[in-house]
């Protein structure tokens, strides 16, 4: 018998007994790499068009790229001594990366994976690795849409919108765009709950009412106690793994299709800039159990056929709970108005945009006026006709109702105008 | 010892018998077992037949005598002591089955097996399941509050191992007779490690003679030593499970020593007169034995309860036709009529019972003796 290739001794526990496994899928993109086009020299990068490594200067592609692998990409469990790995984050940080191509020193934010050499332009992938081989990216999403595109849409999103200024499209100036990928937590689970409250049913009373001494009818409540039970599966819910970015602005770039997962491959990486995880796991599945938790009780609410429902309990059961580490492509950017910087992002796969915006309140303001209007005009009109007699009083109910609802509509354009906006 | 030639058994003489000094050999003319004993046990019976008629003769067995021997633990007062604990006084139990009869017949034996060491090197390969704890957990809502209670489910990861051995595996238990399997079913296992050499030790006792060769037992000894090594290499891989073994192997350097067994043997007699065995390990003492009913005991009992149920019933018959003259006596007939009946369906119960026990004391049985 021959031992095969890929197969290493292991420890054994019995002198006289060798063990051979197969060899762990080392990761030799752990150390640092750098991309170099074999032409000329020059530094090579991920090409959105190409869909592979190309060089700027020669023209030179290389497209071997793996298949997609989508939402079959094998998920982990929360294994204990991954969770207690998990717990402490990265583990070793380097600050400070050797250049292999110049011998430059050059210092790198805590949470880079990838850089760029100031002195020689060469690029870097898989600057930073992790004690823990669960906890180093696995797969990712390649850019499909390239810089000038991402530009574009970006350019297209700053003209939408009535309650922005008119002139944002052609003003704004749109500094640097920058394509990132970014770590993202995605997890699964299947949830079984059971509930149990009291619901209450309206059921008409008929009574004698000695007062007016005739029959009339009231409103009780019966209160029953109820209890069901319902499941729930929960597939890829997404949470972001970087603290370091805007969440309210990422969040409306969800969702990632993960059908479009690939296998992790630094040449994916080349030329772009990747940030590891900086909220650990922990943490994020805390997050994630609280958005489970409430659609496990949404569930449950939804079995409950009354409006009325008094000492609600509920138990939810997880099981086959998983996780996946991925880098999610996002660009970044920011724009300048009227002296004031903005944020916004795209979201790399379909071209989503989301960020801040500046606000015409004078606008907005006139709008939430205008809504005003009518109700009070039909107002007006209907203290002089109840002054010459009687029907006045409709008018001035119509009038008040529509000031009710132009109120409620002006509240809503004031709060999505002032989320555009930057918080200061 | 080393085999040559393990194929090979030998008519062994009294005058070519090197087994253990004085042991010659013999076998029963009523069952056809061979055993050594000395010639002063000639007149005793056969501790599988129970039968007497041991003539000397040569017989077909391993020449070579047994190396270890495994000494009774238990002597005859612990014996009387076992017998007696033995449930024999049951309501229908035979009139031959009592300690003392028991203790009588009882004859101390000793049983053979093979010991083997063998060197194994080869390939191997397997599934090896490693365990491992995942963390999940159970959420409460109650009070507008949401508690969280951990849990650690344990789950295994099978990955595939494969290997080299290079061992060698000391003691393979194998039988040497082929009604071994019976004897350990019915009186239990042996601790080997109290064996001891045989020849600080003077034989009182018969031996049953081995029929069993190397050669016929190799497969139950590969079998084994597959065993041995799909052990250790579980443990060597520091798995928790393993599965899908497989083995390619050469066995070299085979020992193979014969170890006698201590044993009682004794009988009693049920209705018939047949002879039921019971057996006692001659080290830690577990005893086994059928204990059949008494059928004619039950039919005894049966006509004695018949006859009182038919004189009640003639009494009853008698009390209600006198009724004319003494009023109540009808009342009485009537009463006397109906307790007739239940004895009478009463007495039926010892046979029934003996019936159902008597067949489920066969369909557990056990006899070594072939001439059954």
């Amino acid at each position: 018998m021959k031992i095969p290739e890929n197969y290493q001794t292991v420890p054994s526990n019995i002198e006289g007994i060798i063990v051979y496994a197969p060899a762990p899928e080392v990761p030799e993109q752990a150390e640092p790499q750098t991309y170099l086009c074999p032409n000329c020299g020059a530094s090579v990068a991920y090409d959105v068009t190409a869909r592979g490594v190309a060089c700027e200067y020669c023209g030179y592609t290389r497209s071997e790229l793996g298949l997609p692998v989508g939402q079959d990409a094998p998920e982990q469990e929360f294994k204990l001594d991954t969770w207690n790995e998990a717990e402490k984050g990265w583990g070793i940080i380097r600050k400070e990366l050797f250049c292999s191509q110049c011998g430059a020193v050059i210092s790198i934010p805590d949470v880079a994976i990838t850089s760029t050499c100031p002195f020689c332009a060469s690029n870097q992938v898989n600057i930073r690795t992790s004690t823990q081989a669960d906890l180093r990216p696995k797969f990712l999403m390649p850019f499909q849409i390239n810089p000038e595109n991402a530009k574009n849409l970006s350019k297209s999103w700053l003209g939408k919108g009535w309650y922005h200024p008119k002139e944002l499209s052609t003003r704004a100036f749109i500094d640097r765009i920058v394509g990132i990928y970014l770590p993202f937590w995605t997890f699964d689970s299947n949830i079984h709950a059971s509930w149990k409250a009291e619901v209450g049913y309206e059921r008409q009373k008929k009574y004698f009412d000695s007062g007016s001494r005739e029959w009339k009818t009231r409103v009780e409540i019966d209160w029953r106690w109820e209890s069901n039970r319902t499941e729930l599966s929960v597939d890829d819910l997404t949470i972001i793994g970087s603290s370091h970015t805007n969440k309210k602005i990422l969040e409306k770039l969800l969702p990632f299709d993960m059908k479009n997962l690939v296998n992790y491959d630094t040449v994916y990486l080349a030329g772009w800039q990747a940030h590891s995880f900086d909220i650990v796991l922990p943490d994020a599945w805390n997050d994630a159990k609280n958005s489970m938790r409430a659609s496990a009780k949404e569930a449950c609410n939804a079995q409950i056929k009354s409006p009325r429902v008094r000492n609600f309990s509920m138990v939810a059961d997880f099981s086959e709970e998983k996780w996946r580490y991925v880098l999610l492509p996002v660009f970044m950017s920011s724009y300048r108005y009227e002296e004031k910087i903005y944020q916004l992002m795209v979201n790399g796969i379909s071209g989503t945009v989301s960020g801040h915006k500046p606000v015409d309140w004078p606008k907005v303001w006139m709008v939430i006026a205008l809504l005003f209007i009518p109700g009070l005009l039909i107002g007006l009109a209907g203290i002089p006709l109840t002054l010459l007699g009687g029907i006045g009083v409709f008018p001035i109910l119509l009038g008040f109702s529509l000031m009710i609802i132009a109120a409620v509509i002006g509240f809503g354009i004031y709060q999505q105008a002032a989320e555009s906006e930057p918080e200061s | 010892m080393k085999i040559t030639d393990p194929e090979e058994f030998v008519i062994v003489s009294a005058s070519s018998n090197k087994w253990c000094g004085e042991l010659i050999p013999a076998f029963c003319s009523h069952c056809n077992q061979s055993f050594f004993m000395k010639p002063g046990l000639l007149d005793q019976s056969c501790p599988f037949c129970f039968e007497k008629g041991f003539e000397f003769h040569p017989i077909l067995t391993f020449l070579e005598k047994p190396e270890l021997i495994l000494p009774f633990r238990i002597n005859l007062e612990k014996v009387e002591g076992i017998f007696n604990q033995f449930p024999v006084n049951f309501w229908i139990n035979p009139k031959d089955l009592n300690p003392a009869n028991l203790m009588s017949r009882a004859s101390f034996n000793y049983w053979i097996m093979w010991l083997m060491d063998a060197q194994v090197d080869g390939f191997w390969k397997a599934e090896m399941g490693f365990d491992y704890k995942v963390k999940s957990s159970v959420e409460s809502f109650r009070n507008q509050t949401w508690d969280s209670i951990d849990e650690i489910d344990v789950k295994t990861r099978w990955e595939s191992r494969i290997g080299e051995v290079h061992r060698l595996y000391q003691n393979i238990n194998l039988p040497a007779l082929d009604q071994h399997g019976k004897l350990i079913q019915m009186i239990g296992d042996f601790d080997l490690k109290y064996a001891a050499p045989i020849s600080d030790v003077d034989l009182q006792e018969m031996v049953v003679a081995p029929d069993l060769n190397p050669q016929k037992v190799w497969d139950q000894a590969k079998a084994q030593l597959d065993k041995a090594v799909e052990n250790e290499c579980e443990h060597a891989s520091d798995a928790q499970h393993i599965r899908g073994f497989s083995i390619s192997a050469e066995y070299s350097n085979q020992n193979w020593t014969l170890l006698l067994l201590p044993y009682i043997a004794s009988y009693y007699l049920n209705d018939t007169g047949e002879k039921i065995p019971v057996y006692i390990n001659g080290q830690t003492g577990q005893i086994h034995g059928s204990r059949f009913a008494s059928t004619r005991k039950a039919l005894i009992l049966a006509g004695i309860g018949g006859i009182i149920a038919f004189l009640l019933f003639i009494s009853g018959i008698l009390a209600i036709t006198l009724g004319s003259i003494l009023p109540p006596l009808p009342i009485i007939g009537v009463l006397l009529i109906a307790i007739s009946l239940i004895t009478g369906i009463l007495s039926v119960l010892p046979i029934i019972w003996s019936m159902i026990h008597n067949q489920q004391e066969k369909e557990t049985a056990i006899y070594l003796s072939r001439k059954r």
